[in-house]
């Protein structure tokens, strides 16, 4: 708390108190006022000051004209202007921010566009699918397998990690019994530099299915979402 | 609603290496219906074979105390075939043959499918 004040100007400080009405000489100097107090002065907070006393509690000391939140928009003329009794305004010293420069805080989308199916054959359905999680990963190795672990269709898939991603679905399937919570996301798990092995599992139609694949660098839930979401469709339609 | 032949000839259609089909009465032991792409191969003259295989299991399931009924399906696997026989129901059975190049998950799937389908055909 006290690093928070130090860049504070404490002759400005105790003019803006003496403004306000409040004796500076009965109570000691700024330094040795209650923290919480000063942190109350309309820099950052602004719940009521908890009065000492009826007789010595100041007046409500009305924020500055400018905004009460902080804003990245640059200091007006006023708040700049010598006239000020160098109480710095909300916003004077900050340096000015662009917004177009400002990162959107919402996350980027990165789920894949949805794949609308051409057939309602099953191994054609599931060709569809394993090219378009394909197209939009630039993965190696899928592979879809059933709750038996028996691979309905692969591309170039190493068997171990077939045969791997069984164990990682049993675990799965014991995190209700850990937790008491299902697990409705996928599993990653970094195989090595430059591998990582996505496993993504969904309640289809025809049982449980899973799709397994190996990818660079983990992605995003919005997109094993996706993922998930399209292996149940590609069993819905029989 | 589409008959028992047209569905099965859907099937065909679907399983990759497909080699033939029937639909088994279990009690009977005759097939109801079927498909082949091989005119050699009859599977429905091994129907009642097949249907004899399943009611021994069932037998066998209930000496184990495992239920007589809970087998989903049985697997025979030869030196060019593989042999898929399928519960429909307690009355009937669906048998596949693929040849080893196919792929049992899909085939197993790809029956699942056709299961719903082919029990509302037979009324069962």
């Amino acid at each position: 708390m006290s690093q928070s004040l130090s860049w504070i100007d404490p002759s400005a400080f105790s003019a803006a108190l003496t403004r306000a009405g409040f004796d500076a000489t009965q109570h000691g100097s700024p330094a040795q006022m209650p923290v919480r107090s000063t942190m109350n002065f309309g820099f950052i907070g602004s719940s009521p000051i908890p009065a000492p006393s009826q007789a010595a509690r100041p007046a409500p000391v009305s924020p500055p004209a400018a905004s009460p939140q902080p804003t990245p928009s640059a200091p007006t003329a006023s708040a700049a202007a010598p006239g000020s009794a160098g109480i710095p305004s909300i916003g004077q010293g900050m340096p000015s921010v662009d917004t177009a420069e400002m990162p959107d805080p919402s996350p980027q989308p990165t789920a894949p566009p949805k794949l609308e199916f051409e057939s309602p054959r099953l191994d054609l359905r599931l060709n569809d699918y394993m090219e378009w999680v394909e197209t939009h990963t630039g993965c190696k190795g899928l592979f879809i397998v059933d709750e038996e672990g028996l691979v309905l269709m692969e591309q170039d898939s190493d068997p171990n990690l077939v045969a791997l991603s069984a164990y990682f679905l049993n675990l799965k399937d014991r995190i209700p019994d850990s937790l008491g919570t299902r697990s409705e996301g996928s599993i990653a798990i970094d195989l090595d530099d430059e591998r990582v092995l996505h496993v993504v599992q969904a309640d289809t139609l025809l049982g449980p299915h899973a799709l397994g694949f190996t990818v660079q660098s983990p992605l995003h839930r919005d997109t094993t979402q996706a993922f998930q979401e399209t292996l149940s469709l590609v069993f819905a339609q029989s | 609603m589409h008959t028992l032949q047209q569905e099965m000839d859907r099937f065909r259609e679907e399983v990759p290496e497909f080699v033939s089909t029937d639909m088994v009465n279990i009690d009977s032991g005759l097939s109801i219906g079927g498909a082949t792409v091989d005119a050699d191969f009859d599977a429905s003259v091994a129907s009642a074979c097949y249907a004899e295989v399943v009611k021994l299991n069932r037998k066998a399931l209930d000496l184990l105390g495992l239920g007589a009924n809970s087998t989903e399906d049985i697997l025979i696997t030869t030196q060019t075939l593989n042999i898929l026989v399928r519960m429909l129901g307690s009355n009937y059975c669906h048998v596949l043959a693929i040849t080893r190049k196919g792929n049992l998950g899909l085939a197993r799937a790809i029956m699942k499918k056709y299961e719903s389908v082919l029990l509302n055909v037979v009324g069962d």
